[in-house]
């Protein structure tokens, strides 16, 4: 292989030097504080011929004979001439000025390449280490919100170990979902989410997505590379954004250094439902036990009316307005972690050690995670040098609570149907009786006493992964250099989801298993060629090949109906009436060649092209498994050509344009059969092949497409960077269209032409957008004194879907229940649909006239997704060690369905249900009189139980639908870092920084009553968005930190 | 020179890659074929537990008042004319999917097999057949001549009457295939859950169920009269109950009747949930049927059986639920039966469609009464007596037949259904049902909507407009 891409790059290069009589001459470039300054060029006084430093300020230069300086120069540091010596000692060049991040900026671009930001063309935001360790989140993705323009974070549920789905830059997909990819240390790994790969998950159950495997502590930075310009040489699997993340390493030539950092955090509701006091449990202002409601009598007039409670007893009926915070626990985590580094010369060393141990805010939910990672790098020889990664992860959760509905152990509806009666502190104690029997709520054992849904049915998941990479780097020659990096992601997680017998829904009991060995090698191999050709113009040329290789291998077992259920329970095939096992499996080859040629002018002119042919295994059948798709990426630096100017400090334009295929999953496009072993049926009753004795085959449900195309992705972007008085202000300012053609999507078909759904080229999607990035720190020429960091990072994009296949004019992206659905409509963006009231000609409510109540009309436009925009601002103040920072979240536009509002109106629990209950109340509104007039309505509700019925029934999608706007204090962080005059044990201790810490603390402002509006019901793998049903609240959290270094 | 080596290294390699790729992209779990025998066992599996399930069974005996939920609203708001869009959707996909379009695949295999399969492809064509009649018997129009077509995504919605006249092409297609020679050596043996690959037995129910497509369509379109006429002098249809269409289910726990695996889930294995409803069983109080203890159950403190009216509260101890023989495990699900085709025999004799008038009327329908009461294991002896007390009268015959047609399809919703819209003009159908309380006033429902998302919102070609479950079917007077 080495032997086929060395005349690539030989070819490549345009200008080969002949040397004579010459020394090579080794040396490094660093700024005033020691940081290495990459990108500086070298060049041999009086000649044309030179190099540049490479990412850790190094450079190797051949020097002819009779030439003794060297000119180094680089952007915002200036130029000065150095002596060239005689080889045998290592120059070193100091600059006098700090170039600081923003001007002297080092990015970690696609297969982890350090490029300096001013030669890029494309848009990356980079999050640093100082931002992930303050305010630390569970989930590396959580640590994002609020802090890149363009990237949307949405937390699934609030339970520990929940999944977050991402978003970069709008969806671009009409199925699946639309989640950047992961990039470690130049590896590509799964972040695969909720129901991962298979099609027997338990329902509703959030598993996480695999991203929060991470520690973010071992993070040294994250890049998020935003558009097909970016990603380029990622390909396909980036086709919706990557983010590129580099973990920690040892500092060379420096000692041992150990460092710890540990946090403790408490956790509570972020937003509670407000319930009403007043109301009994009953039916039409009865009080009756058969119902977990809000629609019994008015407490206070049960005063001298004794009743039978829920286990029996006779008792006077009396609120419990505490209930909810009594349901909810303060749930705590702790994070500890420990990392040893140091180096010398030659190597450097880093092994990391994390816990991360979280209680939930409910009984029984944990998740404990321990990640141990490792660092290595060295350097035998000038040539020759290797890396070596490696992370460990080992994590167990228990009680991931379960959403949606059709299973017993939803515990949102369970909750918040308490009647307020009933106290909870004695469901807790009475959740059974001494016979272990449940003792349910109510007396038609439809409804599940929430703590028995805690103690005794629980969903949870164990997991093993090992990641790491292996590289070896063969510089060749001063402008050549040969690396190869091998990296593999190898995880078996194991989850066990149960209910055991004696639950109301599920009486005999079941379980499911689900065995999933998830592995994936990836291999690049890259040859690049670096020259400084003269003064003036510097070439680089790059060629690699890329192998991907991916399995997913997954068991489930489901048992239905225990034999024997005590204790803890026994969950194997032998102790259930049925067992059905099942396997899936899935495997995809992917082989990309790439290359990118680029060449900068004077340090001010930067031009970069791309090229990358993918072959792709899930499309060999098609015949089209080839393709090919370029980029192209300018940068101009043109503050360079100014004459030196106090307000203009540094300004870059740049442009980019390129194409992104992707393919599609593995055997999709080839007709199969599968074997069945279970067969569908309504209220999830066992159901099972072979039947007496009969297996069956059948057609799939999905019609596969035997000429699919790749779909691709072509992107245009412009964006300036512009930095006023020195560094005191920037704006970073993105426009980008990105049109997303030949989508590769399932369309549901008629199921009258034998399938569920069908696998087409088609449709087209537009997301076209701005992001912009506002800078402030006006005392940055202060060094020591105060600082004031400010930043605002403002994203809008707006999503157009252009086409489905040309003859649908909707496309159902996610159905929800009774009728709602997300859809893309053609000439709109993704939106709910569902039923709206009826309303007249001039916009009234149409009531009918015999009930008083609103009428509905189905499958009507409720309202957009995605938002207008999000605007994120942090502000950090410092000064002498202590620093105070604070991130404020904002999202403006879009609407928001919430099951649980829907939920705790029609089961009259909520506050705002107590209204007029004991009085007549008309709806504002029209009556249809049937001849076209309309007249006001006159006719009251007959109860208020029947108007909230109707209003917020699930099926009347719009009453239960909200403006998804909001305002959140996501991130406050205070922190002191001991100056070394205070600090204890000076000689040991090199540094001390104590820390108070808190995340998403208050919800500033909300238009969703009772529920925290960025909850969402479908998962990190699907591309509906906009909804919650059933979803365990999210959290605030608080917390200390203390970091230490020794 | 280098360039051309690169090149011709790189075309080696990708040679090879593609080879390697083919490999990968094979799925290990799912192979490229399948046979006609497993294919036909999962529609028929399929289709007959959709029609005891939570979707079909519940919906339609609530919906139609042949069972009264005693109040509990659990079991969705069929009771109250509301029918899931999520219930129709899964009978929906069940019939085209999971049961039609592996059938029609089945037929392909049988077609393709070296000799022809002549007895599997009538077999499965039958099947088809009954399952297409349950499809437009519950929501009317519905793709059938362009549907299953792989050229075709948006299939036209045939009209019913064009859907009934193809299934009985499809019919006489499968009666012209079970007569062919190779027939009793070509059928489906071990996975033919009705009949065990016997050819005669299937030759039968063809001639049958035209016979019951016939009689719905003749109200519409009295020429099919002769169709029924023919049927009877050539005298092919069943001819004893061996010849039901039964399917049986096991007592082992995803192989048990779905009426059972309800309660067993949701009440440990008794019947919480179900009461005799007035409308079966006043009437057959009123006949003294024998058929009373084996249908229903008294309440725990009752010494009569008490019926419940449609949404009334029922009460464990006072009133009677349906009989765990008809809710056990193995209770078998008839999809045809003799005494049903007897009983449409007496009708269509007392309507003198078919000759021999009220002697011949009489006598189907007292063989039908006595089948009937068989088939629910009342004892011969009281069988006979009870089928031999009931005598027709010229005034009263096809109203007394439809009568007893409601009483023995009980258990049985989608024939109830089907029977009683046709045994009368919108309003004077027998039995006379009226509104349940809670659904919204005005009208009995007449069908099933046809479910919006996944066929009507994806389909380009379905009708469109505002339809009703009051709308009457094409068939339906």
């Amino acid at each position: 292989m080495k032997k086929l891409l060395l005349p690539i790059a030989l070819i490549a290069m345009t200008s080969v030097s002949a040397f004579a009589q010459s020394r090579v001459v080794k040396g490094r470039v660093l700024d005033e504080s020691g940081e290495a300054v990459l990108g500086a060029s070298v060049i041999i006084k009086g000649t044309q011929s030179g190099t540049v430093t490479d990412d850790e300020g190094n450079f190797t230069i051949t020097v002819p004979e009779g030439s003794n300086t060297l000119v180094v120069s680089s952007l915002g540091l200036g130029s000065q001439e150095v002596a060239a010596g005689n080889g045998t000692q290592a120059v070193t060049v100091s600059f006098k000025n700090q170039g600081g991040k923003e001007l002297q900026g080092v990015i970690v671009t696609a297969l982890g390449i350090k490029r300096s930001e001013k030669s890029l063309g494309y848009a990356t935001q980079q999050v640093s280490k100082e931002q992930l360790e303050n305010a630390r989140a569970n989930n590396v993705v959580d640590a994002l919100a609020g802090k890149v323009a363009g990237v949307r974070v949405n937390g699934q549920s609030g339970g520990v170990g929940g999944s977050s789905k991402i978003i970069i830059r709008g969806a671009s997909s009409f199925s699946g979902s639309s989640q950047p990819l992961f990039v470690i240390d130049g590896v590509p790994i799964s972040n695969s989410g909720q129901g991962g790969t298979g099609n027997a998950e338990g329902v509703g159950v959030d598993y996480g997505n695999r991203a929060s495997d991470i520690n973010p502590d071992d993070i040294e930075t994250m890049t998020v590379l935003k558009g097909p310009a970016a990603t380029a040489q990622y390909g396909s699997l980036a086709k919706d954004g990557a983010i590129i993340i580099t973990t920690k390493r040892g500092s060379k030539n420096a000692g041992l250094s150990i460092s710890v950092n540990s946090s403790y955090r408490v956790e509570k509701v972020l937003i509670k439902p407000e319930l009403q006091t007043d109301y009994a449990q009953g039916n039409y202002g009865v009080y009756n036990l058969r119902f977990a409601n809000g629609w019994g009598p008015k407490i206070s007039d049960m005063a001298n009316t004794p009743v039978t409670d829920y286990l029996g007893r006779t008792v006077t009926l009396q609120a419990h307005p505490d209930n909810i915070d009594n349901f909810f626990q303060t749930g705590s985590t702790a994070i500890n972690d420990i990392a040893v580094s140091g180096g010398n010369d030659k190597s450097d060393y880093r092994i990391g050690f994390g816990a991360l141990n979280s209680k939930g805010i409910v009984l029984n939910q944990e998740l404990n995670r321990y990640n141990l990672s490792a660092n290595v790098g060295h350097k035998f020889n000038d040539k020759f040098s290797s890396r070596f990664t490696l992370m460990y992860t080992n994590s167990n959760s228990n009680g991931r609570p379960v959403q949606s509905s059709n299973n017993p152990n939803v515990l949102g509806s369970s909750i918040y149907s308490i009647p307020i009666t009933v106290d909870v502190n004695d469901l807790k104690q009475n959740y059974q009786n001494e016979f272990g029997v449940q003792n349910n709520l109510t007396t038609d054992k439809t409804g599940n006493n929430p703590f028995w849904i805690l103690n005794k049915n629980k969903n949870g998941n164990k997991l093993n992964r090992f990641m790491g990479s292996a590289n070896l780097e063969y510089k060749a020659t001063d402008w050549l250099t040969i690396a190869n990096t091998f990296g593999f992601d190898a995880y078996e997680e194991n989850r066990l989801g149960y209910v055991r017998a004696g639950t109301a829904g599920d009486i005999k009991g079941s379980y499911l298993t689900s065995d999933i060995f998830n592995k994936r090698f990836n291999n690049d191999f890259i040859v690049t060629a670096q020259k400084q050709i003269n003064k003036d113009w510097n070439l680089r040329a790059m060629a690699g090949v890329n192998l991907l290789d991916r399995r997913i291998d997954q068991s489930f077992v489901t048992g239905s109906n225990f034999l024997l259920d005590e204790g803890e329970g026994v969950f194997r095939p032998g102790n259930v009436e049925t067992a059905i096992a099942d396997r899936a499996y899935s495997g995809s080859r992917l082989i990309g060649l790439y290359g990118e040629l680029s060449a900068s002018y004077k340090d001010y002119l930067y031009l970069s092209v791309t090229g990358r042919n993918d072959w792709s295994s899930a499309l060999v059948y098609t015949g089209n498994y080839s393709y090919f798709y370029p980029s192209v990426s300018g940068s101009f630096v043109f503050s360079e050509l100014m004459n030196s100017n106090k307000v203009l400090s540094y300004g870059k334009l740049r442009a980019s344009w390129a194409k992104v295929g992707s393919d599609t999953d593995p055997y999709s496009t080839l007709l199969t059969y599968s074997p069945l072993t279970t067969f569908f049926t309504q209220f999830s009753l066992p159901a099972s092949f072979p039947f007496l004795g009969r297996g069956a085959f059948a057609l799939p449900r999905i019609l596969p497409n035997e000429t699919l195309k790749p779909q691709l992705a072509t992107s245009r972007e412009i964006g300036a960077d512009l930095r006023f008085f020195g560094n005191l202000i920037g704006l970073d300012v993105t426009y980008y269209n990105t049109e997303t053609k030949n989508q590769i999507m399932d369309i549901t078909v008629p199921a009258s032409t034998g399938y569920f759904v069908k696998q087409i080229n088609a449709g087209s999607i537009t997301n076209k957008g701005l992001e912009a990035m506002l800078r402030v720190s006006p005392f940055s020429n202060n060094r020591n004194g105060f600082q004031w960091d400010f930043v605002a990072n403002f994203s809008h994009n707006k999503q157009v879907v252009n086409e489905l296949d040309g003859i649908l004019q909707e496309y159902a992206v996610q159905s929800g229940w009774s009728g709602l659905q997300v859809k893309a409509p053609v000439g709109g963006s993704f939106a709910i649909y569902g039923s709206k009231w009826k309303r007249s000609p001039d916009g009234a409510i149409v009531i009918n006239k015999n009930t008083g109540l609103r009428e509905v009309v189905q499958n009507q436009f409720i309202g957009k997704v995605n938002p207008d925009f999000m605007l994120g601002i942090s502000n950090k103040f410092s000064y002498k060690g202590v620093s105070l920072g604070f991130l404020v979240d904002i999202r403006q536009g879009g609407v928001f369905y919430s099951g649980t509002v829907a939920a705790l109106r029609s089961s009259g629990m909520a506050k705002e249900t107590m209204a007029n209950r004991d009085a007549t109340f008309t709806d504002k509104g029209v009556n249809d009189n049937g001849d076209g007039t309309y007249s006001p309505n006159t006719t009251p509700v007959q109860s208020m139980q029947d108007f909230w019925g109707t209003y917020s029934s699930t099926s009347n999608t719009e009453g239960n639908v909200f403006d998804a706007s909001f305002v959140k204090l996501r991130e406050v962080t205070l922190s002191y870092a001991f100056p070394e005059s205070f600090r204890p044990f000076k000689k040991a201790v090199k540094g001390l920084e104590i820390g108070f810490e808190g995340r998403n603390l208050w919800l500033i402002k909300s238009f969703v009553p009772h529920v925290d509006p960025e909850m969402s019901y479908f998962g990190s793998g699907s591309a509906g968005d906009g909804v919650e049903f059933n979803s365990f609240p999210a959290t605030a959290t608080y917390g200390i930190n203390l970091k230490v270094k020794f | 020179m280098k360039k051309i080596i690169i090149i011709a290294l790189g075309v080696i390699s990708l040679g090879s890659c593609k080879k390697s790729f083919e490999k990968i992209n094979i799925n290990p779990n799912e192979p490229s074929s399948a046979t006609p025998e497993l294919l036909f066992s999962g529609a028929a599996v399929n289709l007959a537990n959709t029609r005891v399930g939570g979707d079909q069974y519940v919906s339609l005996v609530l919906a139609v008042q042949t069972l009264a939920s005693g109040g509990n609203s659990g079991w969705g708001a069929g009771d109250v004319y509301d029918v899931s869009p999520y219930s129709t959707g899964n009978i929906w996909r069940t019939n085209y999917v999971s049961s039609g379009a592996n059938l029609k695949q089945a037929i392909k295999f049988a077609e393709e097999s070296s000799p022809v399969k002549y007895g599997t492809i009538g077999q499965c064509q039958v099947l088809l057949a009954e399952t297409m009649y349950e499809t437009t018997m519950m929501f009317g129009d519905i793709p059938y001549s362009e549907a299953w077509r792989k050229d075709i995504t948006y299939p036209h919605f045939d009209g019913q009457e064009a859907v009934m006249n193809g299934l009985l092409t499809l019919l006489d297609e499968a009666i012209g295939n079970l007569k062919n020679t190779n027939a009793s050596q070509t059928t489906i043996k071990y996975e033919d859950f009705f009949y065990a690959g016997d050819a005669a037995k299937w030759l039968a129910l063809a001639n049958s169920l035209k016979f019951k497509i016939l009689m719905t369509m003749v109200d519409k379109d009295p020429s099919k009269a002769t169709a029924l006429a023919t049927l009877m002098t050539e005298d092919a249809m069943m001819k004893s109950a061996t010849g039901n269409m039964t399917f049986k289910f096991g007592t082992a726990t995803g192989n048990q009747n779905l009426k059972f695996a309800i309660l067993n889930k949701y009440a440990g294995g008794t019947n919480a949930f179900f009461f005799a409803n007035k409308t079966v069983i006043d009437p057959m109080l009123a006949q003294n049927d024998p058929r009373i203890p084996k249908y229903f159950e008294k309440g725990t403190a009752a010494t009569n059986f008490v019926g419940v009216a449609t949404e009334a509260t029922g009460d464990f101890e006072q009133d009677a639920i349906v009989s765990m023989q008809l809710f056990a495990a193995d209770a078998p699900e008839y999809l045809m039966t003799y005494q049903e085709l007897l009983f449409l025999q007496a009708e269509a004799a007392a309507r003198n469609l078919i000759p021999g008038g009220l002697a011949t009327a009489e006598a189907k329908y007292q063989e039908a009464l006595k089948e009937a009461c068989l088939l629910y294991k009342v004892s011969a002896t009281d069988a006979a007596t009870f089928a031999s007390s009931k005598t027709l009268s010229a005034a009263t015959a096809v109203k007394e037949i439809h009568l007893q047609q409601w009483i023995d399809l009980m258990d049985r919703p989608l024939e109830a259904f089907n029977n009683w819209r046709r045994s009368g003009t919108k309003g004077n159908e027998t039995p006379t049902l009226t509104i349940p309380p809670g659904a919204p006033a005005g009208n009995l429902i007449y069908r099933l909507l046809w479910p919006t998302d996944n066929e009507i919102l994806p389909n380009v070609n379905a009708p469109k407009g505002v339809f009703h479950y009051y709308d009457q079917l094409w068939f339906d007077l």
